[in-house]
């Protein structure tokens, strides 16, 4: 069993310092990636409401309770967000526009955000098996009702639904704008940043504040290493000091630089790598040389999941 | 046995290449390959700028994001989907045309749906989901969508490919006296104005200022992010400056200056010696491909993007 370390939201919520990323899983390949990460250690489930597989990972769940495992050893993170089509519908994977934008009519109903955000949640604990979430995300700084949506996550907080609440994408003017009418900053702000993409501004702007970041899609650079000899040379050396894998190195990195990375996995040894990275530690030269290879590159198009974010 | 669906991949892939499946996406096909990421400049903008930038060749990553029909409208909502690919600092052109500042009133359901194959759900005006459907589906399949039609297009694109096509005559040179008194009529039924002299309507003018809102929108949008906007008038053939009386001259330019020039940024090349002869021009509203080359080395010049 892997000594896992954890981090500590200015709450007073503690959090694993790794987590299973769950997008696109489903069904039996879920369960089994669930059920590997369990095994191997993993505590933290990042899920979403418009992934297709909240009732899975209910269902994958209870199969992990009955066999001995307790809820309160998992640390359950969802999010609200707008609906996506589903994979099986024409244009699958993309967003509806359904939620949180003002053009869409079931925006147009009175207290419209206050219902979607109950309702959301409500639907979120019923297909988890659960009666509270760990952390509840929003899932982008939707424009249009950035700080209404904020303020129904406040209230579901205050009601004791969710320990923790937080945000995801978000840039330091979102969070300022929140500054000003919130009674309750985020307490984590989830995005992607790697070696090639250090983000530094936010990162510390999210430090300075006392919110952690969590990283999605932690080893997307690793697809790229063909295109950045550099930064592929560089890893592969660190790799051959440490007697770590390329992944493990880059989670480590993460980790080290205090943030909380989300790998996803299928593969039991895969899983079992990417958790394994609290053994040794980079020395901090490595660390300044990894993120010299910063280039600022951007790999996700967000303006197309968030127009105008 | 061909399968029915080879079958279709088959006619699929004709249809593709022909002039009808083109002209229902009207240059949107652009955008259903990611643009690069980290983009210097792009351009916005309607029928003018699509014909008036031309980065080819030039040491810089720009895109050309006009579309033909468009308004600032959509322009916005190409932006809000699309800043992503630019990089911090990178420079927005809004470019200027002649009657930018009115709602166009031939907006319609078949216009609409190029935008359905690109752009969020949340920023396609009257969204409608069998909209959706259709758009996808022509994109894609269009043969399963609308079967004769395809069939009798692939025939007309095979007979235009393979019989004598006739000889476009060496004298047949664009009359721009008279392309600009067409394109100045054709606007004026369009919109409406019989008089280009007199004041704006009321309903003119309402959609004058919320017009102008949107360009407002659009630039502070622009600075929130971290982006340059500029507007850019690019250049006209003079047998249409000179139809433009004074006054609407003067209400297009201060229309493109937001009212107050240190809002954004304003270049205007309209009248540009450089780029005058009739060589650069494809009709007395568009630049050909020399003039487009031409005109966008020396705006990325004077915004000092190259050397």
């Amino acid at each position: 069993m892997v000594l896992m370390i954890e981090r500590v939201l200015h709450n007073g919520v503690r959090m694993p310092a790794i987590g299973l990323g769950t997008y696109p899983l489903m069904g039996d390949a879920l369960y089994q990636s669930v059920s590997n990460a369990y095994d191997t250690g993993y505590r933290l489930i990042d899920t979403a409401d418009n992934y297709y597989n909240e009732a899975d990972l209910g269902n994958a769940l209870n199969r992990i309770y009955i066999q001995g495992a307790k809820r309160e050893e998992f640390f359950l993170v969802t999010k609200i967000s707008d609906e996506l089509y589903h994979p099986n519908e024409l244009g699958g994977g993309r967003n509806k526009g359904k939620y949180f934008w003002k053009n869409s009519p079931i925006m147009q109903k009175p207290n419209a955000v206050h219902d979607v955000v109950k309702s959301k949640v409500e639907d979120s604990l019923q297909k988890l098996k659960t009666d509270y979430i760990d952390l509840l995300l929003m899932h982008w700084p939707y424009p249009d009702y950035f700080e209404e949506i904020w303020f129904e996550m406040e209230r579901v907080y205050q009601e004791g639904k969710v320990r923790a609440i937080g945000v995801c994408n978000c840039r330091e003017r979102h969070l300022e704008r929140l500054k000003k009418t919130a009674r309750i900053m985020p307490m984590v702000n989830q995005f992607e940043t790697s070696p090639l993409n250090t983000k530094e501004g936010l990162l510390s702007y999210c430090d300075e504040n006392k919110v952690q970041v969590m990283v999605y899609s932690p080893l997307m650079t690793l697809r790229m290493l063909d295109n950045y000899g550099g930064y592929a040379s560089l890893l592969n050396e660190i790799c051959l000091k440490y007697k770590k894998t390329v992944a493990q190195i880059v989670l480590r990195y993460d980790v080290q630089r205090g943030l909380i990375p989300i790998p996803k996995s299928s593969s039991r040894e895969r899983l079992q790598q990417n958790i394994d990275i609290f053994d040794f530690g980079l020395s901090a030269e490595e660390m300044k040389m990894l993120s010299a290879c910063n280039i600022n590159l951007q790999t996700l198009p967000e303006s197309k999941s968030c127009p105008g974010l | 046995m061909i399968g029915k669906r080879k079958i279709y991949r088959i006619i699929n892939t004709r249809v593709k290449r022909t002039a009808w499946y083109h002209s229902l996406w009207n240059g949107a096909d652009k955008f259903w390959k990611n643009p690069p990421f980290d983009l210097d400049v792009v351009n916005l903008g309607s029928g003018g700028a699509l014909h008036a930038f031309n980065y080819d060749g030039l040491p810089i990553k720009g895109a050309n994001w006009a579309l033909w029909p468009q308004s600032l409208v959509h322009d916005f909502n190409i932006l809000k989907n699309y800043f992503s690919f630019i990089k911090p600092g990178g420079t927005v052109v809004i470019t200027a045309c002649p009657f930018g500042f009115l709602k166009n009133p031939n907006y319609n359901v078949a216009s609409n749906l190029k935008y359905y194959t690109f752009l969020h759900p949340a920023t396609i005006l009257d969204f409608d989901e069998n909209e959706r459907m259709k758009a996808l589906l022509l994109r894609d399949n269009p043969f399963s969508v609308k079967p004769k039609r395809c069939l009798k297009e692939l025939y007309k694109y095979y007979c235009d490919k393979y019989l004598e096509k006739k000889e476009v005559s060496a004298d047949s040179r664009i009359d721009f006296a008279q392309n600009a008194r067409n394109m100045v009529d054709a606007w004026k039924k369009q919109f409406g104005i019989n008089d280009l002299g007199a004041p704006l309507s009321e309903k003119h003018q309402l959609e004058y200022n919320s017009r102008q809102q949107t360009l407002l929108d659009i630039v502070r949008f622009c600075k929130e992010r971290d982006l340059k906007p500029v507007v850019v008038y690019p250049p006209i053939h003079q047998e249409l400056r000179n139809i433009f009386p004074e006054y609407f001259v003067n209400i297009t330019k201060s229309f493109m200056g937001g009212g107050n020039s240190q809002i954004v940024e304003f270049y205007d090349y309209s009248d540009y010696p450089a780029i005058s002869d009739d060589k650069y021009f494809k009709t007395s509203y568009f630049l050909n491909e020399l003039g487009a080359k031409k005109f966008t080395e020396i705006l990325l010049k004077d915004l000092k993007l190259i050397k």
